[in-house]
């Protein structure tokens, strides 16, 4: 490491140091309305962030807490934040705050070098990320003893290669990852590398599934996931897709808990974030038949721009018996008779 | 192409049958002939007036000529419109007394060019296929066939799809209440996700004791239609009686594909590893 390199990661670690995100959020406090669960129903928030750059990990910190603080206050036991929540954290890189106020992440980066990539950033500033942001929600969700699905960070693991993860934070200070197994075209551009596992966690709210945003658009996702035993499902996402369009929206969550008769938790990042235009709801969601209006929702955010918590209760009990009464009628031999041969001919190129 | 919404055709035996095909197919073509027609599922049970699915074997549905009488129904209803026709579904039984339900391909000769059996149990039919494929009905266009609720099962559309379907067709019978949201998880859902084009069509009212409320949709990519619905024509499903008509155009779905390579993120390593294995749990 040369002079310019130790100099810029002991600055990064100065700036993450977890005592002191730790020190802060205690001050601050952990008072909230104690509330009686009811046994089988699980009170869900889902946050719908606005994105803003964070030159210091405090920046950061506090609106975590705000945001965490409010759901609480709903009585809320499971909170979902969106995709790439640790995004906001980019702005810590002394610098480059600055830099994309002006211009996108590639074109900050290309003032760098030339073969600058995105996830060559995410290395750089991997360490301190994550930090920061498992300190803070880590301390969070002991200090008001909720679970808290943090959305997803990107980060480099031990073999370099820089990964979009889905965290789950647990009252007893456990934090369950979950890699992104399907990238968009500007992940790949950016030089991430996806996921070839899907696990289901085991928790005192239910057994919870962690993908994140595009493994959504593919029924494949949810159907392990609901095989490997999945009732909750929580997604974070982050669209670049404006003008917001209703119906390419509901080519995502929606449809998959209905195929796979799960619960869907929504949070959604949006607003203008490294050059792009982020639009969506947090959501809540269901099978048809557990919905009020038969819409399949729970509850969803009123706009899909600006920020939203969104609250509703998600009944284990009454989902463990419609999959009892209305059985999923799957056919294994099917599945056995083509699978491997129709996912292998696509692996080798082929085309449709 | 076109697609019905329909009421049963009370048709005494398969002459008459085909003819109401032809009858109903005409009143689209005097408009805008279509190179391939869709009827609902479970038209042909018109021909049964009298049949108890919760009793198939003592019912009429066990009389080998309902199948007999289909097929010659849509071998002539396809030789005399001169285009591809699937003249909905119909139930067979097996020598155990099990319904499954059947739908078939003519060509424009009136060739039988395709079969294909539900693959995923329901309510009424209890014995499945675990074979499918596409079946090429014209200029090297592949269509899918979804019986009943397969539509709702998004293993096959994938399956057909990755085999080279450049067109899924639903003909569906959907029972009573029929909202759009379930519609919406079904063939709209798999035509979204595959990247191809999706035809349903519908039955609706009575038949025997039973209400059907079929809606009737030509699908594509959202990307295909300047609403992002999806929906050719627009404004969605249609709910009155008689056809939809749309040109499909497969060029344009290969613009698609190619402007936005959906599949290619597919990650076959990840389904290695899990499927079809993870079927076989029972979670």
């Amino acid at each position: 490491m040369n002079v310019r390199d130790f100099t810029l990661q002991f600055m990064l670690q100065m700036r993450s140091r977890p005592g002191r995100i730790a020190g802060r959020l205690r001050r601050r406090g952990f008072r909230h309305k104690v509330r009686t669960p009811e046994v089988g129903v699980v009170r869900a928030a889902a946050v719908q962030l606005e994105w803003r750059l964070c030159e210091t990990a405090e920046e950061f910190v506090d609106l975590v807490y705000d945001t965490v603080r409010a759901a609480v206050a709903e009585g809320a036991e499971l909170i979902a934040f969106p995709e790439d929540t640790a995004s906001l954290l980019v702005g810590v890189m002394p610098g480059l705050g600055p830099m994309l106020r002006r211009a996108t992440v590639d074109e900050a980066l290309r003032q760098v070098g030339d073969d600058v990539q995105v996830a060559d950033l995410f290395r750089l500033l991997g360490r301190a990320t994550r930090r920061i942001y498992e300190t803070t929600f880590s301390t969070l969700a002991h200090g008001y003893g909720v679970h808290i699905a943090a959305g997803s960070a990107v980060l480099p693991i031990a073999d370099q290669r820089v990964l979009n993860i889905g965290h789950l934070f647990t009252p007893e200070g456990r934090i369950l990852r979950q890699t992104k197994c399907h990238l968009m075209p500007l992940e790949e551009e950016w030089g991430l590398a996806a996921g070839e596992d899907l696990e289901v966690f085991d928790t005192a709210l239910g057994r919870i599934g962690l993908p994140v945003c595009m493994d959504a658009t593919f029924f494949e996702t949810f159907r392990i996931l609901r095989q490997l035993g999945a009732e909750i499902v929580v997604l974070p996402m982050a669209d670049p897709e404006y003008p917001y369009s209703p119906w390419k929206a509901l080519r995502g969550i929606w449809p998959r808990v209905q195929e796979s008769q799960v619960f869907g938790v929504q949070g959604a990042l949006v607003g203008e974030a490294l050059g792009m235009r982020l639009t969506g709801h947090a959501g809540i969601y269901a099978p048809l038949a557990l919905t009020e209006h038969g819409d399949g929702r729970l509850a969803v955010s009123d706009r899909p721009e600006g920020e939203a918590i969104v609250l509703a209760d998600l009944d284990v009990t009454a989902l463990r018996r419609l999959r009892e009464e209305q059985p999923l009628q799957l056919n294994p031999a099917l599945y056995e008779r083509y699978f491997p041969r129709v996912y292998s001919g696509f692996w080798r190129g082929g085309t449709h | 192409m076109a697609t019905f919404r329909l009421p049963p055709f009370a048709a005494p035996d398969a002459a008459s049958f085909g003819r109401a095909l032809v009858q109903a197919a005409e009143s689209t073509a005097q408009r805008n002939p279509a190179d391939l027609y869709l009827f609902p599922g479970l038209l042909a049970l018109g021909l049964l007036p009298q049949f108890d699915l919760a009793d198939p074997e003592g019912s009429a549905l066990a009389d080998a000529s309902l199948k007999d009488a289909y097929l010659a129904a849509g071998s002539y209803a396809a030789r005399t419109l001169g285009a591809v026709v699937i003249p909905g579904t119909v139930y067979l039984v097996t020598p155990q007394g099990r319904l499954q339900q059947y739908a078939a391909v003519f060509d424009r000769q009136g060739n039988l060019v395709g079969e294909q059996l539900q693959t995923h149990r329901d309510a009424v039919v209890q014995a499945v296929s675990d074979e499918i494929s596409p079946v090429a009905v014209d200029a090297g266009v592949k269509v899918g066939l979804l019986v009943g609720r397969d539509a709702w099962y998004p293993e096959v559309s994938r399956i057909l799809t990755l085999q080279g379907a450049d067109i899924l067709l639903a003909p569906l019978a959907p029972p009573a209440p029929y909202p759009s949201e379930e519609a919406l998880w079904g063939l709209w859902q798999e035509v979204q996700q595959n990247q191809v084009f999706g035809v349903e069509a519908g039955l609706f009212g009575m038949l025997g004791d039973l209400a059907y409320a079929g809606r009737a949709a030509i699908v594509a990519p959202c990307e295909m239609t300047e609403d992002d619905s999806g929906f050719l024509p627009r404004p969605g499903y249609f709910v009155g009686t008689g056809a939809q008509v749309a040109t499909l155009r497969v060029d344009d779905i290969q613009k698609v594909r190619r402007d936005y390579p959906l599949l290619r993120h597919l990650n076959p390593g990840l389904y290695r590893k899990y499927l079809p294995l993870v079927y076989r749990r029972l979670p």
